[in-house]
């Protein structure tokens, strides 16, 4: 598979309590830790997750998006899902087909292209799944 | 003899990433395929909790997978990551200690090269020349697209290395810094992405122009947006002026002496031995000069527009030996 077609496998999504759990994938060869996640963009069915609003697993801990800038020391490893909690009011059931489309945009913490800027890879992926 | 052959993981990143292989079951398919002696790693993507918290489970299983192959460790590739925290870069300290235990734990496994890139400045390299010293490690920085042995990044770093004198600093060349043509394999993943004729027609002529990668970019870019061309495959060829470079091959020979490894970059092969985007005859001719004994990884790149199921890695690598060997010739190969 390329990079971005890594992002979500077909049994990425699941039916969790009050919306899905979704398994993403880096979109680059080697690990990163998660100072480096800027930013998961989740629709599901047309409903768009809030940033606020999504939740992470790191170990046994849920986090949000914006818990993780300090985390540089907590590392996804590229062959690891990272579990996305994303609330929905209209989740289908398990065994239902799903329209979800995710950006993930990743710091990569070694290319900088400016005076201040690395380089952040914004990797879109859009697929139709079978709720898990 | 001048070169021993072998391979980096990162070749078969396809393959890693979709989780078809363990650690040990790589290595042993690099050494059941022949496409050894060498080996190469970056650690960042092949081992669990590197560089600090590596099990010794983990370590242990990779070098008994590469004794129980008859392989040999060449090159353990790091990260200089200064970009780690968005709002609080690394300082020089603040690099050398993320450096440390890369190079150490290369030391601890018998790698005698670190890549290094060049995000390390010349007070890092002189802060970390000591510690590579002691580890018995040699740091390679590597010389990648867009830059070439000469151009300003390199030259700032070759003069660094001048007054610090060490051993211990030397170059990795990547031979994407000297390409001929952009690869077939991503004009045809523009043209599924929906890329024109006319708009491959204009990417060709503004990579093949003279001037700075993001202005030659600009120019194409500016060109699709008069052809109405969509956005996806414009904004994926800005990889083509980063990841191909056009510098003079012959220029190699200004670092020859301070090369410690080498990247055998490479994207296509064909079956007459020849590879269309990279003059390996011409690179190899070169590299027949080296004064010295080194190792060379090939290090096939073509996963980044290619799935797992439309190219098998290894067979690439083992191409990719097959040329090298061919234009190098049997008295400058390296064997163990």
């Amino acid at each position: 598979m390329t990079l971005e077609a890594q992002v979500l496998g077909d049994n990425a999504v699941r039916a969790a309590d009050g919306g899905y759990e979704v398994d993403l994938h880096l979109a680059w060869y080697r690990s990163l830790p998660l100072s480096c996640l800027e930013g998961i963009d989740v629709t599901i069915n047309q409903e768009t997750a809030s940033r606020e609003s999504l939740k992470v697993a790191v170990g046994d801990r849920r986090l949000g998006l914006d818990e993780l800038p300090a985390l540089d020391d907590e590392w996804w490893f590229v062959q690891d899902a990272l579990t996305v909690y994303v609330p929905s009011s209209s989740a289908v059931a398990r065994g239902e087909q799903a329209d979800v489309d995710v950006i993930l945009a990743t710091r990569v913490p070694y290319i900088i292209i400016g005076p201040d800027a690395a380089l952040v890879q914004r990797t879109h992926v859009v697929k139709k799944v079978v709720v898990q | 003899m001048t070169i021993m052959l072998g391979t980096t993981l990162y070749s078969m990143t396809n393959e890693w990433l979709a989780g078809q292989y363990t650690l040990s079951g790589l290595i042993d398919e690099v050494g059941r395929r022949g496409i050894g002696p060498g080996v190469e790693v970056i650690g960042f993507q092949s081992l669990r909790g590197f560089p600090n918290k590596v099990s010794d489970d983990e370590l242990r299983t990779l070098q008994d997978a590469i004794e129980r192959n008859g392989l040999v460790p060449t090159s353990l590739a790091s990260n200089a990551d200064i970009a780690l925290r968005k709002d609080h870069w690394m300082d020089a300290d603040r690099s050398v200690e993320y450096m440390r235990p890369q190079i150490e734990l290369a030391g601890r496994l018998g790698f005698p090269v670190v890549r290094t890139q060049l995000g390390l400045t010349p007070e890092v390299l002189e802060k970390v020349e000591p510690i590579a010293a002691k580890a018995g490690v040699k740091l390679g920085m590597e010389v990648h697209a867009p830059e070439g042995p000469n151009t300003p990044k390199v030259m700032a770093t070759r003069e660094a290395y001048a007054r610090i004198d060490s051993e211990y600093l030397g170059f990795v060349p990547d031979f994407s810094s000297c390409m001929r043509a952009i690869p077939v394999g991503m004009l045809d993943k523009l043209r599924r992405d929906g890329l024109s004729e006319a708009g491959i027609d204009s990417l060709k002529r503004a990579w093949e122009a003279p001037g700075a990668p993001f202005q030659r970019y600009g120019q194409f870019a500016a060109e699709c947006g008069q052809l109405g061309e969509p956005e996806l495959p414009v904004g994926f060829a800005r990889l083509v002026f980063t990841m191909f470079g056009r510098e003079n091959l012959e220029d190699w020979r200004e670092v020859l002496p301070q090369v410690v490894h080498i990247h055998g970059k490479f994207y296509d092969v064909d079956d007459d031995l020849i590879s269309p985007s990279i003059d390996y005859e011409g690179v190899m001719r070169v590299f027949t000069e080296l004064d010295h004994q080194v190792s060379m990884s090939s290090e096939w790149e073509g996963h980044a527009y290619l799935d797992a199921d439309e190219q098998d890695a290894f067979d690439m690598v083992a191409r990719h030996h097959a040329m090298c060997s061919r234009f190098l010739g049997a008295d400058q190969l390296v064997s163990v």
